[in-house]
C-alpha cells in the first residue's frame, strides 16, 4: 500500500540527519571531533535501548508511558541490592523489578482490556511511588566496581560497556522482529488487531510478551544508569518515556501500529543523540532541547500522516 | 449502550460491578473523611475544610475540562505543564510592570490559544490526543524552565493576590467561587445545550455522530479549547495561591485530574463522563492530598495510594462495561 508515501518518510529521516551533521560539522570544531563523535554512541546506549522497547510497543499498536518511572524504580532497587552485599544478586532483581511491572502493565491492557496510556500511567504512579519511598527522596550509595564495569564504565573493544549493551540489545531486538514469527506477529497485530485475533494468532499471550519484555529491558536500563553515575535517585529516569517516543516516532515508527522497524528506530535514536550533543555543545540549554524535541515529535507525526495522505475518518 | 446491554441480560456481576462503578467516588470520599477525622486530630475543622478547597481549586477546574476531553474518547497530558508556564508568564508580566487586569486577560488568552492548537492538530491533523499533548507537554516544560531560569518568580501585585485568594464573595472564598461558577458553566453546557449534549454522541461513537450531522473536529477543537481556558484559570489561582510562579518537572496536577474523571467513573474509550462524579473524586484526591500531609504520611507513599485507587476504579469500569475477560 501506499509505497510512495512510506519511501518519502524514509528519505526525509536520512536527509534530515545529514542535514543536522553537516551542519553541525560546520558550526562547530568541536562537534567533528572523532572523539566526540564516538561518544555520541555511548551516550544513546540508555536512550537508545529504551527506544528498542518502545518500537516494539507502537509496533504492537501499544503505547508504554511507564518506562521512565519503571526504570528509576529498577535502578533504586538494584542500588539498594548491591548496597546490602547481595552481589551478583542484584542483577536478576533489578531485571524482574522491571519485567514485574512490564507483566502489570500486559495483565492491565490484556484482562482488564485498560487503553494502554491508562494501563501505564497507573504503573508510572505506581512505579514512581515506590521509588520515591525507597529512597525517602535520598540518592543511594553502593560500591561495587565490578557492577559498573560490567554495565557501563568498562572498555571493551574501543568503546565502552555501555554501547556494547546497546549493540548487544539493538541485534537481538533486530533479529526477533525481521526474522522470528514473534516479530511478524507483532507487526499483525499492530497492522490489524481484528484480522490477527480472526486469523488465530495468539493476541493475549503476544501482547502480554511484549510488555514483559520492554519492562525487562527497564531494568537493564536502570542498571546502566546507575552503573554509569555511581549511585541512584529515585527520578534518575523520568521523561526517558518522551525521548524513547520521540525517537521511535522521528523514526518512522507509525503511531497506531504496524509499521516500523529496528533500523529506522536507530536512525531517530541517532538523530536524537546527535541533536543533544550538538545542542550541547553549541551552547543551548536542556530545557531548550526540551522545546525542540516536543515540536519535532508533533511535527513529524504530522508530517508522516501527510505523506500517507487520504482524509482521516472523520474530516 | 453498555447500560441497555446490562438490563436486556441479566448479568449480575456486570450490574454490581457497575453499580459499585457509580458509587466509588461517593463511597471513597466518605471513607477517606471519616478515616482522617479519626486518624487525625487536625483534620476535622473549619479552618482545615477551607485550606482544603481554596487548596484543591488548580485541581478542581482542571479536572472539569478533562471530563470533557476524555468524554470525547481522548486525553490532554499537557494541562500540568501548561499551568506551570501560564503561571510562570503571568508572575513575569506583572514583575515586568503590567497591570493585573491586562496580565490576567493575557494568560486566559493564552491558554485559549494553547488549547486550539492541541485540538486543531488533533482534530484536523488526526492524530492521537496523547501524543500531540506529550509534544505540548515537553514544549511548555521546556519553555516554563528557559523562562524563568529555574528560579520560582515572586509575585507582588497586591491587588491581585487578595482578589485571587483572600477575598471573599457571599462569605465564600473567591478561589471557591471560580470553582463553583465554573462548575456551574460547564454543568449547563453539558447537560443542558446541543454542542455539549453531542459530545456523548462523539465520545460514543464518532463515525456514527459524523453521519447524523454532528460537526465531530468542531466539537473536539471546542474540547480543547474550553480546556485551555478553564487551564488558564487554574494557573491564575494557583500563582495567586503561591504568591510566585515556578517551573515543575513533576507533572503531579496532570495525573490528579486525569485520576479524577477515572475514579468519576468515566468510560476510557470516550462516550461516558458525569462532571458530578469527578467533582467526587477530585474531592477524594485533594482530601487525600491533605490529610496525607496532616497525618505526616511519607508523602512519596500517595503515589501509590492514588495508583492503587485508579486502578481499583479502571477494573470497576471495565468489568461494568463488560470487557472480555
Amino acid at each position: 500500500m501506499k509505497l510512495k508515501g512510506q519511501s518519502t518518510a524514509d528519505y526525509g529521516l536520512v536527509i534530515a540527519l545529514v542535514l543536522v551533521v553537516g551542519a553541525l560539522m560546520v558550526m562547530s570544531p568541536a562537534f567533528r571531533d572523532p572523539a566526540n563523535l564516538i561518544g555520541i554512541g555511548r551516550q544513546v546506549a540508555i536512550l537508545g535501548i529504551a527506544a528498542c522497547a518502545m518500537t516494539f510497543i507502537i509496533l504492537a499498536g501499544e503505547i508504554d508511558l511507564s518506562v521512565g518511572a519503571v526504570a528509576s524504580a529498577s535502578a533504586v532497587v538494584t542500588a539498594i541490592a548491591l548496597a546490602s552485599g547481595l552481589g551478583i544478586w542484584a542483577i536478576p532483581i533489578g531485571i524482574l523489578v522491571g519485567a514485574g511491572f512490564g507483566l502489570l502493565n500486559g495483565l492491565l491492557v490484556v484482562y482488564i482490556a485498560v487503553p494502554s496510556f491508562i494501563a501505564t500511567l497507573v504503573s508510572f504512579f505506581i512505579a514512581q511511588g515506590v521509588a520515591l519511598t525507597l529512597t525517602g527522596g535520598q540518592t543511594i550509595l553502593f560500591d561495587a566496581d565490578w557492577f559498573r564495569w560490567m554495565f557501563a564504565t568498562g572498555e571493551f573493544l574501543g568503546n565502552r560497556t555501555a554501547f556494547w549493551w546497546l549493540v548487544a540489545v539493538v541485534l537481538v531486538m533486530w533479529w526477533l522482529l525481521a526474522r522470528t514469527r514473534f516479530g511478524s506477529n507483532i507487526y499483525a497485530v499492530g497492522g490489524d488487531a481484528q484480522s490477527a485475533e480472526m486469523l488465530g494468532l495468539p493476541l493475549r499471550k503476544l501482547r502480554l510478551a511484549i510488555f514483559t519484555l520492554a519492562g525487562g529491558l527497564m531494568g537493564l536500563v536502570g542498571m546502566i544508569l546507575i552503573a554509569r553515575i555511581g549511585n541512584a535517585r529515585a527520578d534518575g529516569a523520568i521523561g526517558l518515556e518522551f525521548d524513547a517516543i520521540a525517537a521511535a516516532v522521528i523514526g518512522g515508527t507509525r503511531l497506531g501500529g504496524g509499521y516500523g522497524s529496528m533500523p529506522r528506530t536507530m536512525l531517530g535514536v541517532l538523530l536524537i543523540g546527535v541533536l543533544n550533543n550538538g545542542l550541547a555543545i553549541l551552547n543551548v540549554d536542556f530545557n531548550t532541547q526540551q522545546v525542540i524535541k516536543g515540536a519535532l515529535v508533533i511535527a513529524v507525526v504530522l508530517i508522516d500522516r501527510w505523506a500517507r495522505g487520504g482524509k482521516g475518518s472523520l474530516a | 449502550m453498555s447500560r441497555q446491554d446490562a438490563a436486556a441480560t441479566p448479568m449480575d456481576g456486570r450490574r454490581i460491578a457497575g453499580l459499585l462503578r457509580d458509587l466509588l467516588p461517593y463511597a471513597g470520599l466518605v471513607a477517606v473523611v471519616v478515616f482522617f477525622a479519626v486518624s487525625s486530630e487536625f483534620f476535622f475543622n473549619m479552618r482545615n475544610f477551607e485550606r482544603l478547597v481554596t487548596d484543591s481549586a488548580t485541581l478542581m477546574l482542571v479536572a472539569f475540562g478533562m471530563t470533557l476531553v476524555i468524554l470525547l474518547g481522548e486525553i490532554d497530558l499537557s494541562v500540568g505543564a501548561v499551568v506551570s508556564l501560564l503561571a510562570v508568564i503571568l508572575a513575569q508580566m506583572m514583575d515586568g510592570g503590567t497591570s493585573w487586569p491586562l496580565a490576567v486577560l493575557a494568560i486566559l488568552l493564552l491558554g485559549l490559544a494553547i488549547g486550539l492548537v492541541n485540538g486543531v492538530i488533533t482534530a484536523v491533523g488526526d492524530i492521537p490526543s496523547f501524543i500531540v499533548t506529550l509534544g505540548m507537554m515537553a514544549i511548555a516544560t521546556g519553555l516554563s524552565f528557559v523562562f524563568t531560569g529555574a528560579i520560582s518568580v515572586a509575585i507582588l501585585n497586591e491587588p491581585f493576590l487578595v482578589l485571587f485568594y483572600d477575598a471573599r464573595v457571599l462569605g465564600l472564598p473567591m478561589p471557591l467561587v471560580v470553582v463553583l461558577v465554573a462548575f456551574a458553566t460547564c454543568l449547563l453546557f453539558l447537560n443542558r445545550t446541543v454542542p455539549g449534549r453531542e459530545l456523548f454522541a462523539v465520545g460514543a461513537n464518532p463515525a456514527a455522530a459524523k453521519l447524523s450531522g454532528v460537526p465531530v473536529l468542531r466539537r473536539k477543537v471546542t474540547v480543547f479549547a474550553i480546556m485551555g481556558v478553564l487551564v488558564a484559570l487554574a494557573a491564575v489561582l494557583s500563582a495567586a495561591r503561591l504568591g510566585s510562579g515556578a517551573p515543575a518537572s513533576v507533572p503531579a496536577l496532570t495525573l490528579d485530574a486525569i485520576a479524577a474523571v477515572i475514579i468519576g467513573g468515566a468510560s476510557l474509550f470516550g462516550g461516558r463522563a458525569s462532571l458530578v462524579r469527578t467533582l467526587m473524586g477530585a474531592a477524594l484526591i485533594a482530601v487525600l492530598n491533605n490529610g496525607m500531609v496532616l497525618m505526616n504520611v511519607n508523602i512519596d507513599l500517595q503515589y501509590v495510594v492514588k495508583g492503587v485507587i485508579i486502578l481499583l476504579a479502571v477494573v470497576l469500569e471495565r468489568l461494568a462495561s463488560g470487557a472480555r475477560p
